[in-house]
């Protein structure tokens, strides 16, 4: 992997990283991809349409909390609010 | 005086309910080793100040006769476990501070019984792991070889029993992260079936992996811990089943066990380790079973599927800390995209970042690694549940390597990364598994060995790990 590839992934998630981290993390990688690239050679059946053993359940979409029971708590972890919203740095 | 180092969660009942001791002092008992051993050990991060409360409340349960057998009983949990009002961190930067405000699921049950949680105990940051190295908050040790690793990524909760600092402990498993420690540490280590047990308030990793289970001294105690963590949770957890469907799928046992084959030789395994798994083989035919030799073509693709899987879903899982509504946040950013990548550029140890970034790249390209690792995913599940129509159980060690020093392998990812490797298919296809120890080497170095059964046959596992346990003990 190149620096560049490296330092965009980075971006799209969003962790500032200095040349030598990203340096470092472009080797650690290729060791990385060289193992995992073992499952292209692997002996696969043939692509079926499978229904996955683990499935999402819902619940209902009703409200369980009655409003504000637990906004409190839920505040009180935020490091910046205003008015009952949690505030953010400007955008633009 | 008691004897902690003789205690099972039945005979500390037992003397509980006759009064031999109290509750107090049974939890004094172990404070008093944690006061000791945790300075140099760094089990536990933090001891709980109501530890004393707790104990006083389960007292009342023997008092009016509502106790149970895991009344009162000290346990550890490990630092992503949340508990409404107490601190948990992941053992990351990213968390410093945080409180959660909610309970999960399993730990409540466990509460409603009256456990007694001496404290939170150390982890691999965001259970990334397998050595309990890569903690923003230190190393832990090893309580059989200080300079050794504990194992990881329940480094902390294996420490805290192996010192004698918790009667048992409760840790997390994406891949292996509770049996490694507990074979690094000389315990039981047990990863129930996928579904079992409530992930609600876990603080995830990988979700299609992630269950909460115990470690223990022995198999009883952590059957007895099972037990009680186990619940249908709908309402707060999208991946845990109806008791109704819990349902193994029926066959016949054999008396027949399967050892892949690089088990058997002992291909990429240390020596002196292979030779106790080769002898634990003997304690399973006293047992009357018959040992052979299987081929599995797709398993050993396990650990490259896994980490696909596992870093996919740890850069999507980890996009929500953000330091907006919880957790670390920079002080300093001239706007938002700023404050994201400082926040998280600081926050995120490095090992969290290598893998964020990993599974960045294995999403991208329209995500062909990672639907490649699903359809490969799903091929080592049949091949493990066809398996299991001719054999009762897979055998193998628990880890390739036995305790190595600390400061090893953290220069060398994809060598950490291979601790992992007999885990992954259990993790992978949702599968109970469980850790037991099989004796120490020469040089006093805990082995061990791992059985795993079909999905849903956890109470399977902890018959033939008792019945392990007696014959092994008694040979």
């Amino acid at each position: 992997m190149q620096l560049s590839d490296i330092k965009k992934l980075a971006s799209t998630a969003r962790i500032s990283m200095s040349d030598e981290e990203a340096e470092g993390l472009a080797k650690d990688l290729d060791a990385t991809l060289v193992y995992i690239n073992q499952v292209n050679s692997a002996p696969l059946p043939p692509e079926e349409v499978v229904v996955p053993l683990n499935r999402n359940a819902v619940r209902d979409d009703v409200v369980s909390n009655p409003t504000g029971s637990v906004a409190a708590d839920v505040f009180a972890q935020a490091p910046s609010q205003m008015d009952g919203f949690v505030k953010v740095k400007k955008i633009l | 005086m008691i004897d902690i180092k003789d205690l099972t969660i039945e005979k500390a009942h037992d003397a509980l309910t006759k009064g031999e001791y109290t509750v107090r002092e049974l939890c004094q008992a172990y404070l008093d080793v944690i006061k000791e051993k945790n300075p140099d050990i760094n089990a536990y991060l933090e001891i709980f100040a109501d530890v004393m409360d707790q104990a006083d409340k389960a007292q009342d349960k023997f008092k009016n006769g509502t106790a149970t057998l895991l009344t009162g009983i000290p346990l550890a949990m490990k630092d992503n476990m949340l508990i409404k009002g107490k601190h948990a961190s992941a053992a990351s930067k990213i968390l410093e501070g945080y409180t959660a405000s909610y309970t999960a699921t399993a730990l409540q049950n466990l509460i409603d019984q009256g456990v007694v949680f001496l404290g939170r105990t150390n982890m691999d940051e965001f259970a990334m792991g397998s050595s309990t190295q890569t903690s923003a908050y230190g190393v832990t040790r090893n309580p059989l070889d200080r300079e050794r690793v504990p194992g990881g990524s329940s480094g902390g909760p294996a420490a805290a029993v192996a010192m004698y600092g918790a009667l048992a402990s409760l840790g997390s498993e994406t891949c292996g992260s509770i049996r490694q420690p507990a074979s690094f540490c000389g315990l039981v280590g047990f990863k129930p079936t996928y579904g079992a047990v409530s992930r609600s308030g876990i603080i995830a990793m990988g979700n299609s992996l992630d269950q909460v289970g115990p470690l223990a001294h022995t198999v009883r105690d952590a059957e007895i811990i099972h037990k009680a963590l186990v619940s249908y949770d709908p309402e707060l957890d999208g991946t845990t089943v109806p008791m109704e469907k819990r349902v193994p799928a029926p066959r016949t046992l054999t008396k027949k066990i399967a050892v892949p084959a690089e088990c058997m030789k002992g291909e990429g395994i240390d020596t002196e380790l292979h030779e106790a798994f080769l002898k634990s083989l003997d304690t399973f035919r006293a047992m009357g079973y018959t040992i052979e030799t299987v081929s599995f073509p797709l398993m050993p693709y396990s650990l490259a599927v896994y980490y696909i899987v596992m870093p996919a879903e740890v850069s999507t899982n980890l996009e929500r800390l953000d330091g907006i509504r919880y957790g670390y946040h920079a002080k300093e950013a001239k706007d938002l995209n700023e404050f994201y990548m400082k926040t998280r550029g600081e926050g995120f140890g490095r090992e969290s970042r290598r893998r964020i970034i990993l599974g960045s790249y294995v999403l991208s390209n329209d995500g062909e690694y990672y639907r490649r690792a699903l359809r490969l995913r799903d091929a080592i599940t049949k091949e493990l549940d066809e398996t299991f129509t001719k054999y009762d159980f897979v055998v193998t060690p628990v880890a390739p390597m036995l305790p190595f020093k600390l400061g090893e392998k953290l220069t060398d990812p994809v060598a950490m990364y291979l601790a992992d490797v007999f885990s992954a298919p259990a993790n992978l296809s949702g599968a109970p598994s469980i850790a037991l120890p099989i004796g120490l080497t020469a040089t006093g170095l805990p082995t061990a060995v791992q059985i795993t059964a079909p999905r849903w046959e956890d109470d399977t596992l902890f018959a033939v790990g008792k019945e392990f346990e007696r014959t092994n003990q008694s040979k």
